[in-house]
């Protein structure tokens, strides 16, 4: 079927670089759109790059691939920059500051970074201090976007984020944590824990949460969050699983964090789902342990199903079976993230501002 | 193929099935049209263009369709869809072709271009590529379309695009749109000009479009090196006036029309500086073609020569 094979090839260039040789124009052409759509363009061409293919492609794929990377590149400078200026904002307050995933892995040189476009700035501080590094952001010219009061109140309240704040002179929004889950959610990572065991990268202002919340972080956002491009956030951890996980100790940490911050259930799916779709191995004593996170025998093939239909999607021409996982993991994500009173009241609220924004815009034809 | 050597009823039936591969100079959208009057018109403009057979790689999807059965044939509405999303508003079906040019102008803007996308329209004379980055309204247009028929080779009316290997410009002749006054000014300009009808009440006023000289179809593949850049503005009642610009004017004018300079960051910082550095710029205040060609001309006719590149 012309559908299974775009899905496939996907992933299989991604792990396999040499067989792009063997793709025809039609296969390039579901190819490009798909991995676009997914953002890993970039990451394609890197590895095409890396295996010296990129000269043996046909001259409008180079091209595409090419422009990727630029493109990667200069986000990459942009948030490296970002952050600078961040440091220098923040000097002489001594706060650690703790990045989070993309940035993360860029300023730690670790493997998902590579041909990987960060789109916000993402960082961890200390809950007490995070009014002060709010104040001394905007006060150095970062500002709040403009958004309803509604979100505003809810992200103070009930987020583990601030608003994001950006500088108008730069496109790189920051995105300022006091924890890695919202305090409604089911789950109650321990803030203080991730900040005890972060450590240090080469320039000491700046941490990384530890190898084991690393991955962990990334697993519940993945898998408990709606996220805008799940196969590239699926990529990363089985980047970051094969990296750490030729560490001494990294598996046994995993399973005793996962089981600290209460994060069994999003550790279960990460590993069954890159084992699955990206063969990312994991060593025989952890299958065990592992097995215990399990969901219900009723519920884990609803779950395989709508988590295989989130990662491969269907093209955007055929896609009602996809539309409808996305939606039911939507609404799971937004399930697990608040009880369930507040998450009607939250939903109608939403429901009526969309509708609110659709009649307000719409760019016009020439 | 050229799209002309396809029968009507062959066109239609590509174009409502499979789509064709529509080359554009650098740039190939694989096109769907499902309305049968959008087909002729269609036809009519792009009769020059080459079509892909059998189908290479493609830049862009676009498809262009009745927006509902119901909307078919009940005040008939069109809708454009272009990569997949549904960038405009759906407009009266006898818009469609319109709506055909913007889904094009869209996927060419939207397009992770590196190491720049500039909003300028782009003409050829002896090896001498000429820049007009201008914002809509200014009259590049009109001037562009005017040009294209007094010895310069259309590149674009809209966009400039670079080469990544080596800098040149690409070519993406299509055709140009002309708004309100202009249709007129050009009708009257030059008689081998052909264009559309006239599309009233869209967003910008009523516009026309003019096909694409032959030989700028014809010499869509060849790319051309930048020597020149003049910012048009139409002034009423004004001569000529050619005003040469500093480099840091130069500089200025041209990031204020890079679309994606900002995220770009240094390949588009280098870009720009290099055009500013090794191209002749200046600003051209006219209102009549004729007088602001001839020092156009003269500007071109005194660059080193670029004959042999």
């Amino acid at each position: 079927m012309k559908t299974e094979s775009a899905r496939t090839q996907l992933v299989s260039v991604l792990l396999e670089p040499r067989t792009a040789l063997d793709l025809n124009a039609r296969e390039w052409n579901n190819l490009l759109r798909h991995t676009a759509k997914h953002g890993l363009i970039a990451r394609l061409g890197v590895a095409l790059a890396d295996h010296g293919l990129l000269e043996r492609l046909p001259g409008k794929v180079q091209a595409r691939l090419r422009a990727a990377c630029i493109a990667a590149e200069s986000n990459q400078t942009a948030v490296r920059f970002e952050l600078n200026r961040l440091l220098r904002a923040l000097a002489g307050a001594d706060v650690p500051v703790i990045l989070l995933k993309g940035a993360a892995y860029l300023m730690a040189g670790l493997p998902p970074s590579r041909g990987r476009y960060v789109g916000d700035l993402d960082l961890l501080v200390p809950a007490a201090r995070i009014g002060e590094v709010e104040q001394t952001l905007i006060a150095q010219g970062w500002s709040l976007g403009d958004m309803e009061d509604y979100d505003l109140r809810y992200y103070r309240q009930w987020m583990h984020e601030i608003p994001p704040l950006q500088h108008p002179e730069r496109e790189t929004p920051i995105d300022l944590h006091h924890t890695i889950l919202p305090l409604t959610a089911r789950a109650h990572p321990d803030a203080a824990a991730l900040l005890a065991a972060s450590l240090p990268l080469a320039d000491p202002r700046l941490r990384v949460l530890a190898p084991a919340d690393m991955v962990l972080h990334s697993a519940v956002h993945l898998f408990n969050d709606e996220v805008g491009k799940p196969l590239r956030d699926l990529f990363d951890l089985h980047d970051l699983l094969r990296h750490f996980g030729a560490h001494n100790g990294f598996w046994d940490d995993l399973l005793l964090r996962a089981h600290l911050h209460g994060l069994e259930r999003p550790l279960y799916y990460t590993l069954c789902e890159t084992r699955r779709l990206l063969g990312t191995p994991w060593p025989g004593h952890v299958e065990k342990a592992v097995a215990a996170f399990a969901p219900s025998p009723l519920i884990a093939p609803l779950m395989s199903w709508l988590f295989r239909e989130h990662f491969e999607p269907e093209p955007p021409e055929t896609r009602r079976l996809s539309a409808v996982a996305d939606f039911a993991l939507y609404l799971r994500s937004h399930w697990l993230r608040m009880p369930m009173p507040m998450l009607m009241r939250h939903l109608s609220i939403k429901a009526v501002m969309r509708m609110r924004e659709r009649f307000a815009r719409r760019p016009a034809a020439e | 193929m050229l799209i002309r050597e396809i029968s009507g009823s062959e066109l239609a039936s590509r174009l409502q099935g499979e789509g064709i591969h529509l080359v554009t100079g650098a740039f190939t959208i694989h096109l769907h049209i499902g309305l049968p009057h959008l087909v002729d018109e269609f036809a009519a403009m792009y009769a020059d263009y080459t079509v892909e057979d059998p189908p290479g790689i493609d830049d862009a999807r676009v498809r262009i369709a009745a927006r509902s059965l119901l909307r078919r044939y009940v005040c008939p509405l069109a809708k454009a869809w272009a990569n997949g999303e549904a960038p405009f508003d759906p407009v009266p079906a006898e818009r469609a072709y319109a709506l055909l040019e913007s889904a094009f102008n869209w996927v060419v803007a939207t397009d992770d271009f590196a190491p720049l996308l500039l909003h300028s329209a782009v003409l050829e004379r002896d090896g001498h590529a000429l820049l007009m980055p201008a914002p809509t309204g200014s009259g590049k247009s009109t001037l562009c379309a005017a040009l294209a028929w007094r010895g310069w080779r259309l590149l674009s009316d809209e966009m400039t695009l670079f080469s990544l290997e080596d800098g040149r410009l690409l070519a993406n002749p299509r055709p140009v749109s002309l708004k309100n006054k202009s249709v007129g000014v050009i009708a009257a300009f030059e008689p081998r000009a052909c264009l559309t009808r006239v599309y009233r009440g869209t967003p910008k006023g009523d516009v026309a479009y003019m096909r694409a000289p032959p030989g700028a179809v014809a010499r869509a593949q060849d790319t051309a090196v930048p020597a020149l850049v003049i910012a048009p503005a139409y002034a009423a009642g004004s001569p000529a006036i050619l005003k040469p610009l500093t480099k840091v004017e130069a500089f200025r004018l041209l990031t204020d029309n890079a679309v994606n300079y900002s995220s770009l960051l240094k390949p588009g910082f280098d870009v720009v500086t290099g055009l500013a550095e090794n191209c002749a710029c200046y600003t051209l205040t006219y209102s009549d073609l004729a007088e602001a060609i001839e020092l156009i001309n003269n500007v071109q006719s005194k660059l080193p020569s670029r004959r042999a590149a």
